[in-house]
């Protein structure tokens, strides 16, 4: 899975006030770049809306949107840190809002052919060395280097 | 008896695909005969009359008729074993 995160996909100290314009530069990018349709900006809203994506752990929070596989037309994680910590919902519950660090985007043709990508990926942001320490490195490939080198128990 | 295991996410893709590992290794650590159906949260009114348990990613829309157990913590890590107890409790004793 760690092929699917690359530095062009890695966004640091992204200035937005809410999630919704976190979405719009991160889902212009990614069309630019040729991973996402016209949907995929439309599509991230509505599902951050009715089934949040916020995840509080014990030091950070993090958030991992992604949408409707028919809007990726290339898979990938993309790594955002907004420069102040946006609000999300929880995912366990969405009347709770809590402030994220950091955010994964994952695209995924389809989730289901992946699964290790997904529990991998999860263990990412489970792993609060890792976590923390992206949260404190300003070079794009750095942190790049710094997810290869994790180890999978 | 084999026991009928519906896991949802909002796209039916992505969280539940961790959370259905997961189930799947419990069931066989456990000796739980399993069929696992995964799908969108909207989709689980389709199947709740034959699930023995409905496991959702995040908070239901509403109430369903078998019993619900919602799973963040296996994406947090954070409790993440309670869960385990909770869905092998819910599926040995129903």
């Amino acid at each position: 899975m760690k092929n699917l995160f690359n530095k062009e996909l890695v966004f640091l100290d992204i200035e937005s006030s809410n999630a919704n314009e976190l979405f719009k530069v991160i889902a212009d990018d990614l069309k630019n770049k040729g991973f996402v349709n016209e949907k995929y900006y439309d599509g991230l809203i509505s599902r951050e809306k009715d089934f949040p994506t916020g995840l509080q752990l014990e030091d950070y929070g993090v958030s991992i949107p992604h949408t409707d596989s028919e809007t990726v037309k290339k898979d990938f994680i993309a790594v955002v840190r907004p420069s102040f910590p946006i609000m999300f919902s929880l995912m366990e519950d969405n009347d709770k809002n809590i402030p994220v660090d950091l955010c994964f985007f994952i695209g995924l043709k389809d989730g289901k052919k992946s699964p290790l990508v997904l529990v991998e990926l999860i263990s990412l942001i489970q792993n609060h060395k890792l976590i923390l320490s992206i949260l404190n490195e300003n070079n794009r490939e750095k942190i790049i280097e710094k997810i290869q080198e994790v180890r999978f128990t | 008896m084999k026991k009928t295991i519906v896991i949802a996410c909002a796209t039916g893709v992505a969280t539940s695909t961790v959370i259905a590992n997961r189930v799947e290794d419990l069931c066989k650590k456990n000796n739980i005969e399993y069929q696992l159906i995964q799908c969108k949260v909207p989709e689980v009114g389709s199947y709740e009359d034959r699930a023995d348990l409905i496991i959702t990613s995040g908070k239901s829309p509403r109430k369903f008729k078998a019993i619900t157990i919602k799973a963040t913590s296996y994406i947090t890590g954070i409790n993440d074993e309670q869960t385990d107890k909770d869905i092998i409790n819910a599926l040995q004793n129903n």
